[in-house]
This record gives C-alpha cells, sequence and structure tokens, in this order.
C-alpha cells in the first residue's frame, strides 16, 4: 500500500527542561498524514498532542527542543520532501512556511486576535507577509474568504475590531487567517473547547466544507471523541507522549485493540447509558512525565496488565491493514475479533 | 470616513466628562498656541535691550510692562514659553521612546537582555541628575540640545520598568502565539503588535512627564544651571527676577513667569491625570 502522505512524522522525541528536570513530552511519536484526509489526535490532557503538533512548525517555547527524529512534509502530491526538522527554530525558511503552507488555529478565540487592530489588518497582515499582493486585491479577496467562512456583511466587519465579534465568529476570523495563504495543512488544536456546542457544529462543519473545496489537509487535536467520530478519517490515540492506537476512525471506533482505546471508548458517557450505572473512568491519573519508563507507560494504569507488560517496550504491530496498535498482548497474537 | 472604534470614543467621553482634565487640556492648549503664534500676539523684540525703557509698568505698547533691562515681559513670556514648553515635550518623548524601545527588548527577549538593561536602569537612577547636568554643562557649554539629551538619558528608566512588565504580560496572550504560527518575525510582533497594546500607560506618562521636564529646566535655569541666559525661558526670567529689591518693587518679573510655569504643570497635570483615568479599562 502506498499512500499519499503530505506529513510523516519519524521518532519524534520532543523534551522540555523545567528547573534540573527533563519532561518527555514526546517519546518518539510515528505518525503519517494523509493528504486531503483529517487526522485526529486524541488523549488526555498531557499526553504530548500539542507538543507534536507544536514541534511540526519548531514553535516551542524556549526550553522546549526537538531531540530527535525527522518531520518530512511534502507540499505537492509527488513533489519535493522538506525535512522541517532540520530547519532551525528561528530560521527565514521556516517562518516562511508558518502560516503559508501550515497553518495553525488555537483554543481561544477570545483572546488569540490582538485587540488593538481591526480584523481585515490582520488578516491582511499574513497575506501580505507571504505573498506578494496590492492591498486593494487581499482586502478583495479577504472579503471574499471572510463571506465564504459564513460572516455576513463581510466587507463592513472587515474593519471592526475583535471586541466587536462574537466567540463563533472570532473563530471564523482565526480560521480566515489560518486560510488566507491557502495552507496544505491546518492544525486545529481544540478549535472548538472555547465555544458553546451550536457553534462547534458549525465550525466543524465549516472546516469539512473548507477541506472539500480545497483540498486542504486537516490535524485536529482534542480529546473529544464525539468530534473525532464526526469529522476525522484518521486517528492517532496518544498517551504519555506516544501513539498506542492509529486506524481509521472505522477501526479505532468499532475494533479499538490497546486496552487505553478501549477504556477511553468506554468513558463517552452516552446518551442511552442508564442512570443507575456509573460512567466508567480510568484509574488512577498520567504520570509524571518527568519519569522514565522501561516498559509499557500504560501498564501500571491497564486492566489487562500482566508480568510482560512490566519487560521493556512493545512494538508497533499491524492487527489489520492501516490499524496500528502499540501493545504487548498484540505481539502474542491477542487481536480481539469483531 | 471611517467608523471610529467604540472603545476609543467611550474613553474620549470619560475623558471630557471629567472637568479637571477638559480644563487643564484647554489651558495646555492655550498656552501653546500663544506660545507658538507670538510673533503674531505681540511685536516686540524679547530680547531687546532698552535701559532708557527699563521697569515700566503694564500699558498698551508693553502688555505687562518691561523688565530691568528694557525687555517686553510679554513677549519674553510667549517667546520663553516656547523653549520651556519644547525642552518639556521633546525630553519627554525623547525620554519615554527611550524607555519604550528599551522595555519591549527588555520584555521581549528577557534573559541576559534583561537583566542587563535592568542594571542600567538601577544605575542611571542612582545618578543625581543635577550633578550630571552641571558637568556636562561644564564641559560643554550650556545649550538647549545637550539639556534634552541629559533630559532623556537621565528619564528612561520608568517608562523601561512600566513597559518591560506590561510585554511580560503580554507575552503570555494567546495572539502572540498566533502571530508566531504565522510566522511574522520577531520586531514585528515585539513593536508593531505587543507595543500597541502597552502604549495607554505610555501616553500618560508622557503627558504627566512633560511637566515634570518644563519644572526641571525651570529649576535648572534659575540655578543659572539650565539655557544659556541670552534665550529667553520661564526659568530664565525667574533667575533674572531673583533679587530682592525686584521682588518687592517689581512683582511683575516674578510673578509672570512663575503663574506661567504653575498653570502649565498644573494644566499637564491634571489633563494626564483623566488620561489615566479614562485610559485604565478597570475602573
Amino acid at each position: 500500500m502506498n499512500k499519499d502522505y503530505i506529513l510523516e512524522i519519524e521518532n519524534l522525541v520532543t523534551e522540555f527542561t523545567v528547573g534540573k528536570r527533563i519532561v518527555h513530552a514526546v517519546n518518539g511519536v510515528n505518525l503519517k498524514v494523509e493528504r486531503s484526509k483529517t487526522l485526529g489526535i486524541v488523549g488526555e490532557s498531557g499526553c504530548g498532542k500539542s507538543v507534536t503538533a507544536h514541534s511540526v512548525l519548531q514553535l516551542l517555547p524556549p526550553n522546549g527542543r526537538i531531540v530527535s527524529g525527522e518531520i518530512r512534509f511534502t507540499p505537492e502530491s509527488g513533489g519535493e520532501t522538506q525535512v522541517l526538522s532540520a530547519y532551525k527554530k528561528t530560521s527565514e525558511k521556516m517562518r516562511s512556511i508558518r502560516g503559508k503552507d501550515i497553518s495553525m488555529i488555537f483554543q481561544d478565540p477570545m483572546t488569540s486576535l490582538n485587540p488593538a487592530y481591526t480584523i481585515g489588518n490582520q488578516i491582511m497582515e499574513n497575506l501580505r507577509n507571504h505573498e506578494k499582493i496590492s492591498r486593494a486585491d487581499a482586502k478583495e479577496r479577504i472579503i471574499k474568504l471572510l463571506e465564504e467562512l459564513g460572516i455576513p456583511a463581510a466587507a463592513q466587519r472587515f474593519n471592526e475590531y475583535p471586541h466587536q465579534f462574537s466567540g463563533g465568529m472570532k473563530q471564523r476570523v482565526m480560521i480566515a487567517i489560518a486560510l488566507v495563504c491557502n495552507p496544505n495543512i491546518l492544525i486545529a488544536d481544540e478549535p472548538t473547547t472555547a465555544l458553546d456546542v451550536t457553534i462547534q457544529a458549525q465550525i466543524l462543519s465549516l472546516m469539512k466544507e473548507i477541506q472539500k473545496k480545497h483540498g486542504t489537509t486537516l490535524m485536529l487535536i482534542t480529546h473529544n471523541m464525539g468530534i473525532v467520530a464526526e469529522v476525522c478519517d484518521n486517528v492517532a490515540v496518544m498517551y504519555m507522549g506516544r501513539v498506542v492506537e492509529f486506524g481509521t476512525v472505522e477501526q479505532i471506533f468499532e475494533n479499538p485493540q490497546h486496552p487505553y482505546t478501549k477504556a477511553l471508548m468506554q468513558s463517552v458517557p452516552q446518551l442511552d447509558l442508564s442512570r443507575d450505572v456509573e460512567l466508567a473512568s480510568i484509574p488512577g491519573s498520567t504520570p509524571d512525565a518527568s519519569i522514565h519508563f522501561d516498559h509499557c507507560e500504560f501498564a501500571p494504569r491497564c486492566a489487562r496488565a500482566c508480568a510482560r507488560c512490566m519487560e521493556g517496550f512493545p512494538e508497533d504491530m499491524e492487527v489489520e491493514p492501516g490499524h496500528i496498535v502499540r501493545c504487548k498482548l498484540m505481539e502474542e497474537g491477542n487481536v480481539d475479533e469483531l | 470616513m471611517r467608523k471610529k472604534s467604540s472603545i476609543a470614543s467611550r474613553r474620549m467621553q470619560k475623558l471630557f466628562s471629567n472637568k479637571l482634565a477638559a480644563v487643564g487640556m484647554v489651558v495646555i492648549v492655550i498656552m501653546i498656541l500663544m506660545c507658538a503664534c507670538a510673533p503674531l500676539l505681540t511685536s516686540a523684540d524679547p530680547s531687546k535691550l532698552d535701559t532708557a525703557q527699563k521697569f515700566l509698568p503694564p500699558s498698551a505698547e508693553h502688555l505687562l510692562g518691561t523688565d530691568q533691562l528694557g525687555r517686553d515681559l510679554f513677549a519674553r513670556i510667549l517667546y520663553g514659553g516656547r523653549v520651556s514648553i519644547a525642552i518639556g515635550l521633546v525630553s519627554a518623548i525623547a525620554a519615554n521612546m527611550l524607555g519604550v524601545v528599551l522595555g519591549c527588548i527588555a520584555g521581549y527577549f528577557g534573559g541576559k537582555a534583561d537583566s542587563l538593561l535592568l542594571y542600567l536602569a538601577e544605575f542611571f537612577s542612582c545618578f543625581p541628575q543635577t550633578l550630571v547636568v552641571m558637568i556636562v554643562m561644564c564641559f560643554l557649554g550650556q545649550s538647549v540640545f545637550w539639556l534634552i539629551t541629559i533630559f532623556a538619558v537621565t528619564g528612561w528608566m520608568g517608562t523601561m520598568r512600566m513597559v518591560r512588565s506590561k510585554i511580560l504580560s503580554l507575552k503570555q496572550e494567546p495572539y502572540v502565539d498566533s502571530c508566531r504560527v504565522n510566522g511574522i518575525g520577531g520586531m514585528s510582533i515585539m513593536f508593531r503588535h505587543m507595543l500597541p497594546n502597552a502604549l495607554g500607560v505610555v501616553i500618560v506618562n508622557i503627558t504627566l512627564s512633560i511637566s515634570g521636564y518644563v519644572l526641571s529646566e525651570a529649576g535648572l535655569s534659575f540655578l543659572g544651571l539650565g539655557v544659556s541666559p541670552s534665550i529667553p525661558t520661564w526659568g530664565n526670567m525667574l533667575n533674572a527676577a531673583k533679587n530682592l529689591t525686584y521682588m518687592i518693587n517689581n512683582p511683575l518679573l516674578w510673578l509672570v513667569p512663575g503663574v506661567a510655569i504653575s498653570l502649565f504643570v498644573l494644566g499637564c497635570n491634571f489633563f494626564g491625570d483623566g488620561l489615566r483615568d479614562a485610559m485604565d479599562v478597570t475602573q
């Protein structure tokens, strides 16, 4: 199977130095992002979802660094491949990729816009930063984009300030800033967490629409399983800085193999759940990321852990085409059939 | 016509509903206009000596009379105001600009640059300004340029600390991250995106420090350490009136520049305080 990958992350290790401790935020992540598809990255807080995304753009804070691994980016199908991890953090090359080829939107649209400038000004800045285009042409293009993103009276709102927009509208503006240069990849870091549910649905369907129209690849970072099931094509489940299970949305939701994924699925509340049944939760909490493991990180909390789980790391196993699980049980051929 | 942001117009309203601030602004605007239009208001030459006409009382020809050397007092107060206000304004802007740039650098880059600039600020704050003025005037001669330079070089520390702390808190704002995500460079983030959000405090500080520098100039010139006595300034006029007989017999000589200085400084302070309240979002 030779799929068309736009972004390949191989053995990515990212560390943070906090005081004298070293926090291993990402421990050898392998991810392949298919072109024009939506990849969901799910996991608990602190599992390294955001750090992985920030590593792609080399936007780590000063105390964070990529220790090893390779990030390969192929903007055009069959075209040249760029190794992003080889570029320097502050290099001109990296800056020209940010916002142009790969853009990102954040969790909180309320504070992600500069209150001192009109929204038109802020969208225009990104556009004119990456493309040679006259102010008039840029304005025309931005107004068209804003209309496409469902902002009414776009020509008039172009000159308004962020405080004159509601949360959902601000997130649309953020998406406009991210999309104005027609990026190949849009990384959305919990884009709907700060919005109410009806607006969430609107923003998600908007992002899908954009993807359909422009063929943008979406990377959706979230801890909301419902959103993943709704919009993603592929899912990567992360735990303690590693991808523990990867597969298509059907594979993950209908046939989860890793005990962690299964536990996650069970902890999602369901409408038809009986009132007397307590919602399942995963015992314990995420371990301190500065602890260095020499065995499967999930074993201490795993319901199905056995003695073997405490001896060495499990390997990535392909249990069915495209469905990769990183668990000792799989190595022993304990694949659960549907 | 671009519609004004509602926040800006709300602040304007708040500023002008404050009576003292409005009065302060009117006073300084009138004084600045009068000084700027000095040649239209008087035909007298502020530096022309005429010993035959000394100590004249106020008359139609000399609105405020003349001084001990027969110079027209009204002309001197207007032309002197030009220099005094210009020194105050330029020093305040220069000192604050220096503070803003250094504060941005310290706050944005942090680390070594930050501690170095903070040490530098400590160093300058424990330097007696009057002493520096005296030393520089001795070596370089009395001049308006050097006075302003000294004011700027010894006056940036407060602004720098203020801007630095503001930038430090702005650095945590997600919109700074989103600038970086979009590949905008450090300089542009620092001066185009963060600075406008920190500018409120700086504008207030400039207004308040204008009055400070006008006072400093008056004080130094009164002691004979400021601007050379040949140039009329409010401080030099006070210096010229520094004589017991003049004080008793010709009160206008010191009363006029004294009132001018007090009015201007008071106006600046009232306006600055009103501006601070209007800019303060927490109120």
